[in-house]
């Protein structure tokens, strides 16, 4: 097991900047997600650390073992594919056995081990069938056994869920993120599933053009965004803009269209642009009734807008609605299903500064 | 009516199978195939005759003359051993150009094909004849070497075996690279980085993943160069000049210089069991070999 350092990292392909001068630090036995849209680079940040493509710049190592120009051969990896790539004319066990005798491990030594890790995935059974005789799991887990059985010191996991049903894909999170504990391994975990990579990873790194926007723990990446794009990505977020005006204690007082709101933000950045976006999560807005002379709450700095209901689906656990605060600003907001709101009502919106979050505004540069 | 509708689809693509449309095709093969090599087979059980090419008496005769004939032997034997030789080198020489095919950008595949099947276009007597400028006694190559004092003789490069397999591997190479490219292409370069991520070298990764995976194509690709080789006629003809004999070229012998149909029917058959046989045991051997490919 091996901490992993990327060092700023840069891949091109031809005029297009995949990895743009990336840092990263992975902790031993640590598991960082690395999280974006399709085409942000993760996969590519993967590629270079597993050694199937070279980078055009910057350094990479496994606690103080220089990879960087290494053939994947000689890195001591595993990693795991998202079409798990099982050699489809071996059997399972000689699939789990291969990077055992490629190590020219004795005979015995394969068997036992081969034996050990399938019991370990719970393929105990199945040594002699070929991997389209199995199930999408039951392939999962033998790509799992096989990149597992070498120790490697470091594992990489490409989309590896992305190929099963939902309901799979759900128990495999657990399972997985289980398994990586027991085993304690330093693990990188390429996903654009955010809630997958939520349940599974120890920190994210949230990726957009070859950038990491954000590396954090789950619950800090989704409660305090760095960027409005990884705001924007992370969960649902009614963006609000606006300008400083002044600060009160840590909060940022800010001018909207829609009235003075105050709301928290990331207090690092002393960004000299008064420009923000606020971001309110839709779990944060509390509706109720606009029924003129109610008990109101007695915090002051609480933001309230008077507001219409446009829409309501009902969820399940939660409904969704949608109220329009000002002509043409319509915010998202999800609530308790057995609140009496319907379409048309006068509601008042609230929420605390607390529970929301500002950004530095867009850059008008759409990238 | 759920009910109904799905079984009156059922039907429908049972009823609906359009069979009718291989009967052209079916046609064309009963009449300009089966029925000559019917017609053949037949006249090979017939006795030769003197003024008409066979009279309707049957006889095993061409048979025994033909199986008791030391010298026929020894041309079928040639002629399986330079199919053999071809099937290898057009292997051999094949898969490095079938593996960059298949691995190479759509853009450049496009070229590739172009270059690998451009020599189709010119026919096969006219790309014998460019050998012919090459390999002859006084041809470029014997120029060269002459020239260069490398053999004062000069070089035997034609109407020898030498000769054949030169015309031969090279004009069926392009069938042995397609067979073999189809197959690459089907291996998901994915299974290549994971046999490295485990830790295969290149070499590794070739025979034990690359190799193996290919063999489908490897059958298909020797099988089509075998039985191409084995028959062709006009190859051996041009660049073995009438010194190297085949068994295809000795039965337009038996059958146009000596007017021995049923003769040369019986030779015609006899190379094809022949083949058959060699096929037959090729088949074995590769279901073998690919035992844990097939679904």
């Amino acid at each position: 097991m091996s901490a992993i350092a990327l060092t700023r990292l840069t891949k091109r392909f031809g005029s297009v900047v995949a990895v743009d001068d990336l840092n990263l630090d992975v902790h031993n036995g640590e598991l960082v997600a690395l999280l974006g849209p399709s085409g942000c680079g993760k996969t590519t940040t993967l590629r270079l650390i597993a050694g199937f493509e070279l980078p055009d710049a910057g350094e990479i190592d496994f606690d103080d073992r220089r990879v960087t120009e290494l053939q994947p051969e000689r890195r001591n990896i595993g990693m795991v594919f998202q079409n798990y790539a099982l050699f489809p004319h071996m059997t399972v066990a000689d699939n789990v056995a291969f990077g055992l005798e490629m190590r020219k491990e004795a005979a015995p030594t394969i068997r036992s081990r081969v034996a050990t890790t399938l019991a370990k995935v719970q393929l105990t059974g199945l040594e002699g069938r070929y991997p389209r005789q199995l199930s999408g799991g039951q392939q999962q887990r033998a790509a799992l056994a096989r990149a597992l059985v070498v120790a490697p010191d470091v594992l990489l996991l490409d989309e590896p869920l992305a190929n099963l049903d939902a309901k799979l894909r759900e128990e495999m999170r657990f399972y997985v993120r289980s398994l990586q504990q027991e085993v304690g391994i330093t693990t990188i975990y390429v996903t654009h599933d955010q809630a997958e990579a939520m349940v599974i990873a120890d920190r994210i790194a949230v990726m957009f053009n070859g950038k990491i926007h954000q590396l954090a723990a789950p619950q800090e990446i989704y409660n305090c965004p760095h960027t409005w794009m990884v705001a924007e990505f992370i969960g649902l977020t009614n963006f609000i803009e606006g300008n400083i005006v002044g600060r009160e204690g840590w909060l940022f007082v800010i001018d909207t269209a829609i009235g003075t709101l105050r709301c928290e933000g990331a207090a690092t950045v002393t960004d000299a642009k008064p420009e923000r976006l606020i971001a309110v999560r839709p779990e944060a807005i509390q509706l109720s009734q606009r029924s003129g002379g109610g008990p109101r709450s007695s915090d002051p700095t609480m933001n309230r807008l008077q507001g219409v209901v446009r829409a309501r689906a009902f969820l399940g656990n939660l409904v969704d609605y949608r109220v329009e605060v000002a002509s043409g600003v319509v915010l998202r907001v999800q609530g308790d299903p057995r609140a009496p709101l319907a379409v048309g009502d006068a509601v008042e919106a609230a929420f605390q500064p607390r529970s929301t979050w500002s950004v530095p505004a867009r850059e008008e540069r759409v990238r | 009516m759920v009910g109904a509708g799905t079984r009156g689809a059922g039907t429908l693509t049972r009823r609906g199978r359009p069979w009718f449309l291989i009967v052209p095709a079916l046609a064309v093969v009963v009449v300009f195939f089966v029925l000559p090599y019917a017609n053949l087979v037949a006249m090979s059980f017939l006795t030769p005759g003197k003024a008409e090419p066979y009279v309707s008496v049957p006889t095993l005769g061409n048979y025994t003359s033909a199986l008791g004939d030391a010298f026929q032997w020894w041309i079928l034997w040639r002629t399986l051993k330079l199919g053999f030789l071809t099937t290898l080198f057009t292997l051999l020489l094949g898969y490095p150009l079938a593996y960059n095919l298949a691995r190479a950008s759509s853009r450049t595949k496009g070229m590739l094909l172009v270059l690998l099947l451009s020599p189709l276009l010119v026919g096969v007597v006219i790309r014998s004849f460019g050998w012919m400028v090459l390999l002859a006694d006084n041809g470029l190559i014997n120029s060269v070497v002459k020239h260069w004092g490398l053999a004062p003789q000069g070089l035997k490069l034609m109407y020898n075996e030498f000769g054949v397999l030169v015309g031969t591997v090279h004009i069926y190479l392009p069938f042995m690279v397609l067979s073999l490219s189809g197959a690459l292409q089907n291996i998901p370069p994915d299974l290549e980085l994971a046999a490295r991520s485990l830790g295969a070298s290149s070499t590794m990764v070739f025979w034990r993943i690359v190799f193996p995976l290919s063999l489908p194509g490897i059958f298909a690709g020797c099988l089509l160069v075998f039985v191409l080789a084995v028959s062709s006629y006009v190859i051996p003809v041009l660049l073995g000049g009438f010194k190297v004999i085949t068994t295809p070229l000795l039965v337009v012998q038996t059958a146009v210089d000596v007017h021995n149909w049923p003769s040369a029917a019986a030779q015609a058959v006899i190379l094809f069991a022949a083949s058959l046989a060699c096929i037959g045991l090729y088949f074995r051997l590769m279901n073998r070999a690919m035992r844990g490919l097939s679904a």
